[in-house]
């Protein structure tokens, strides 16, 4: 039996959660079922990077230690104090090791 | 194009993104690389273009950026979009990032993230110099 994946490539409709939802359609035969996976931001970043030849992997949420750590030095003026981190991507060979997404609040 | 929310929530995190390029890398002298990039302009509106970068921050770190033809070639391509560019060291990494991202913009830019390679490739080199 066939799938159909479902990926939605739009940014402002992240979900924080990966969910998985499966429906099928009873009653007729022809109609396979659809699975929809949503993404989260980081992920989806990954996605793109990885459509861009850049080996990397989203990490998940909290699993490094950057992510428990100042975001910022607050050396600049204009610096923002409260910000969301919305995931980290880890970077396989190349100079930069992570990128890491934030959401300024 | 994304749906944009026609009654956002007053409160919570705001629809803007940062996305920081971030260099694993502990030394004495992390403070010293410190910096920031600003486009020279000429002409508004339409007619805006990108003369060159500036690069403000560590006198020697600056030096080695602001000489990297290569660099200031592929910054002035991303600069009118970009705005500016922020080299922000901490005690054992270093962040390199850009202006805030509207989320209905935010996508990867392989510009963007080619720059921030650069960038650190320069680091690494100036830490491995002084070792």
């Amino acid at each position: 039996m066939g799938f159909v994946e479902h990926k939605n490539h739009h940014f402002a409709q992240a979900k924080s959660n990966k969910e998985e939802q499966k429906s099928e359609e009873h009653g007729y035969g022809e109609i396979d079922p659809v699975i929809v996976k949503k993404l989260s931001t980081h992920e989806k970043l990954a996605e793109e990077m990885k459509q861009s030849q850049i080996g990397c992997e989203a990490l998940p949420f909290g699993s490094h230690p950057i992510e428990r750590k100042q975001y910022y030095s607050q050396t600049f003026s204009m610096s923002p104090k409260f910000v969301t981190n919305k995931g980290l991507v880890k970077i396989r060979g190349k100079n930069i090791d992570f990128v890491q997404l934030l959401q300024r609040n | 194009m994304s749906n944009i929310d026609p009654i956002p929530l007053p409160y919570g995190p705001l629809q803007y993104y940062h996305l920081h390029y971030i260099l694993q890398i502990k030394s004495n002298d992390n403070n010293n690389f410190l910096a920031r990039c600003k486009p020279i302009t000429k002409g508004y509106f339409h007619s805006k273009r990108i003369m060159g970068v500036k690069w403000t921050g560590g006198h020697n770190f600056v030096q080695v950026l602001q000489a990297d033809d290569a660099l200031t070639g592929m910054l002035k391509e991303v600069m009118l979009k970009v705005g500016e560019m922020t080299i922000d060291p901490q005690d054992d990494h270093i962040r390199i990032y850009g202006k805030w991202v509207h989320e209905e913009n935010l996508a990867f830019d392989s510009a963007m993230f080619e720059i921030a390679d650069r960038i650190a490739l320069h680091i690494k080199n100036i830490v491995q110099k002084k070792d």
